[in-house]
């Protein structure tokens, strides 16, 4: 097997367009982004809530079009994600399909491969992961599944680039051949192939270009309700009869699929060569602790701390860094240069544009720390047995493990969070998990604690960012019971999940993972921030160039009232507490823009802490953690519910939380006379 | 040789099934199915701790299963290992 190498440099004659196929765990992503690189686009399919990559790369002077299909089990219309791959299919006619499969996993992974040869279109099998199956002791003979499917496979080990060469070089030469193809397909069984035939005999020149009458009929016969609605109005004729035949037959999808399984289990059966019984593999071994009811929950927790232990190890030293040896010294020189410039230009820039860009800049370390150790566990297979160790906790709730990943990931990020609870297909489940992730503290709100708790706490910071951390999983719980209970009427969802084989992680798939995700926070946030700061600075300055006479300081002054119940009686906590709904981390540009006036030598959070009790400084930090959720967030609330009414819901559901709580840790720490 | 029927969740860790039927509705049914939850396939009881998830090893892969989901898969009890 030789390495692929991307060559740019040659001129395409002709272009052909190659999907990438695949149920979930079989390494995919891997072989799309090692194919691809940093040649790819990343973005929704049109009108859907689905991720989208395409990428391009050029071989023997063909122009590969790489389309990523979603990584689905099968095309039943069970999903979106079913139902893009297979529109996608169906309708664009892509050349070839390169359908990956795990060798350790292949008899459930040709499932797929049994339903994508049902539609006709060229396939090639891209046998991964030979590795980790030789590990297993499984050996899969290539030619003897080759000769039994008459489709080409290639072995592939995508983590380690080898074989893909081969497998984009085979896609190419079927899209070229002209030899039509007579791959083996799967038979339906004997008792229900008059039914299918007559079935097939009523929409004879019914169905709507492009679909193929052998493929909705037995999409019919197996109860597909996308198909069926497509059919009842395509022809509503013959539609009673469908029907009638179709209730008569409703269990025919236990015989197909068991029929798809046999056919599988025929196609393997001489290609498997299988381990001798009673070999513990390394999933086995590494599956005692990870699901252990006790042990796992406490990996899980070690390794979430383990996180926070490199955010602050490994992060924050660079973010210091970045202060003092670039943001400070450019500030300093900045304002030099323009000594001769009017006063508020020379604002502006240093106090106003520097800022904001050096809080942008100093986040980034912080999630690439965060995007890496989320792309390795996920790459890993872990996560799957962090949802499964937490599905008894979700249930709680009314929700399921499922619902745990995106919770997780609201740590990284509550925006990719929110879109990623489209991984739950229960739409009541979903929506309880929406409402629920502002209350997940970002890094964004993590970094703003973790930039004032030392200032305000010394030695005790990393307790009480701990103990914060805590505090708002533990109001997540609460509230998810409550919601569940109060408007949900204590409903439940299925949680049926698989458990991926562990692996080695993949380095160009985690780092373009990291990649993706900074890239989207540069534009979507970076931009946002940049423009915030810069209007924070503006309201500041206005009328008269005197901070304590400004706009903002007149709202502040305004809140004061409500701001003394929690401690704070600085309107400028206040006022940074207000533009953090813009963005999280403007809390820290907006007391930098406010407490940075002139000064440059003492650090932004120790002034700060300096002007607060402990006691008003954990009001502050239970506040800026339980706040409403950034615009951004709730923008994509918005656009996940598709409804204003709850997107509202979230809005005011956490302001009131936000208030009650820190009013009330404030009155505590009074009544208990701590830290006052 | 008669053989007992049991829900998923009533089997201890360790113990092999053939699938038998599902009380479930459709959309779980499929779900199942698909995953290689067909009539008649052998599953294996992995992780049962008498509450909570559990896991069943099913055509080489490993699922989780709700405590309420695998209470709608009924399994035909064959030996324990």
């Amino acid at each position: 097997m030789t390495e692929l190498k991307q060559n740019s440099s040659a001129h395409p004659r002709n272009s052909i367009t190659v999907a990438l196929a695949g149920q979930p765990n079989v390494g995919k992503s891997t072989v799309f982004n090692m194919l691809t690189g940093l040649n790819q686009h990343v973005g929704n399919w049109p009108g859907k809530t689905v991720e989208f990559k395409t990428g391009e790369l050029v071989l023997n002077e063909t122009l590969i079009h790489l389309v990523d299909l979603p990584g689905t089990y099968s095309l039943t219309a069970n999903s979106e994600e079913e139902r893009i791959a297979r529109d996608f299919i169906i309708r664009e006619k892509p050349d070839v399909v390169i359908a990956i499969v795990n060798a350790a996993l292949l008899e459930r992974n040709l499932y797929l491969v049994a339903e994508l040869l049902a539609l006709d279109v060229p396939i090639v099998l891209g046998l991964n992961m030979i590795d980790v199956a030789n590990q297993q002791g499984l050996r899969v003979e290539v030619n003897v599944l080759e000769a039994a499917l008459r489709v080409p496979v290639v072995p592939i080990i995508a983590s380690k680039n080898q074989g893909l060469m081969e497998l984009i070089e085979a896609a190419q030469n079927l899209a070229e051949s002209q030899v039509p193809l007579a791959p083996n397909r799967p038979d339906i069984r004997p008792e229900h192939r008059p039914v299918l035939e007559e079935i097939r005999t009523l929409i004879t020149g019914q169905v709507p270009q492009p679909y193929h009458e052998d493929w909705v009929a037995l999409k019919l016969l197996e109860g597909d309700s996308e198909v069926m609605e497509m059919v009842e109005r395509a022809a509503p004729k013959a539609w009673p009869r469908i029907q009638t035949l179709l209730s008569q037959h409703e269990d025919a999808i236990l015989d197909i699929t068991g029929g798809r399984y046999e056919w599988i289990a025929r196609m393997v059966r001489a290609a498997v060569v299988r381990p001798r019984p009673g070999l513990i593999v390394l999933t086995d071994r590494l599956d005692r602790i990870a699901t252990h009811p006790f042990w796992g929950l406490v990996l899980l927790l070690g390794i979430l701390g383990m996180v926070f232990w490199l955010t602050y190890h490994a992060a924050m030293p660079i973010v210091e860094w970045l202060d003092s040896a670039i943001f400070i010294p450019l500030a300093n020189v900045v304002s030099i240069a323009l000594a001769n410039a009017p006063l508020w230009f020379s604002s502006l820039v240093v106090d106003g544009l520097i800022g904001g860009v050096g809080t942008v800049l100093t986040f980034l370390p912080i999630l690439i720390v965060f995007f890496s150790a989320l792309g390795i566990l996920e790459d890993t297979g872990y996560l799957a047995r962090a949802a499964y160790v937490m599905d008894r906790f979700m249930h709680w709730m009314g929700l399921h493990g499922r619902s745990f990943l995106p919770l997780f990931l609201g740590f990284g990020c509550n925006i990719p969070a929110v879109m990623g609870t489209r991984i739950i297909e229960d739409r009541r489940a979903r929506l309880l998990t929406i409402l629920l992730v502002p209350l997940v503290p970002c890094t964004a709100r993590l970094a703003v604690v973790s930039f004032l708790t030392p200032a305000f706490f010394g030695t005790g910071a990393a307790l009480v960012t701990w103990l914060l951390v805590i505090g708002n999983l533990t109001l997540l719980v609460l509230v998810g019971i409550a919601i569940n209970r109060l408007l949900f009427k204590g409903a439940h969802t299925a949680f049926i999940m698989e458990i991926p084989l562990y692996h080695v992680p993949n380095a160009r798939t985690i780092g373009l993972y990291v990649w993706q995700n900074i890239l989207a926070f540069l534009k979507k946030a970076g931009v946002l921030i940049v423009l915030i700061s810069t209007i924070v600075w503006a309201f500041s300055w206005l009328p008269d160039g005197n901070v304590n006479n400004s706009v903002l300081a007149g709202l502040g002054r305004w809140l004061e009232p409500l701001g003394r119940l929690m401690g704070l009686n600085d309107w400028r906590l206040i006022v940074a507490l207000l533009t953090s709904f813009v963005a999280k981390e403007n809390t820290i540009a907006t007391l930098g823009v406010l407490y940075g006036m002139g000064e440059q030598s003492i650090g932004l959070a120790a002034r700060v802490g300096a002007t607060l009790t402990p006691a008003a400084g954990l009001s502050f930090l239970v506040v800026q953690m339980l706040f409403v959720p950034c615009v951004a967030t709730i923008a994509v609330i918005k656009q996940e519910t598709a409804s204003w009414k709850w997107t509202a819901f979230s809005v005011v559901l956490l302001l009131a939380i936000s208030l009650i709580v820190s009013v009330g840790v404030y009155q505590l720490a009074a009544l208990l006379n701590w830290g006052m | 040789m008669q053989r007992e029927l049991k829900s998923l969740s009533d089997l201890v860790t360790g113990t092999h099934a053939l699938i038998h039927h599902f009380s479930g509705g459709k959309e779980f049914k499929n779900r199942l199915l698909v995953l290689g939850f067909t009539i008649g396939a052998e599953v294996v009881v992995r992780q049962n701790l008498g509450s909570g998830p559990i896991i069943v090893a099913v055509k080489d892969s490993l699922v989780a299963l709700g405590r309420g989901e695998a209470k709608k898969v009924v399994a035909e009890v064959l030996n324990k290992d």
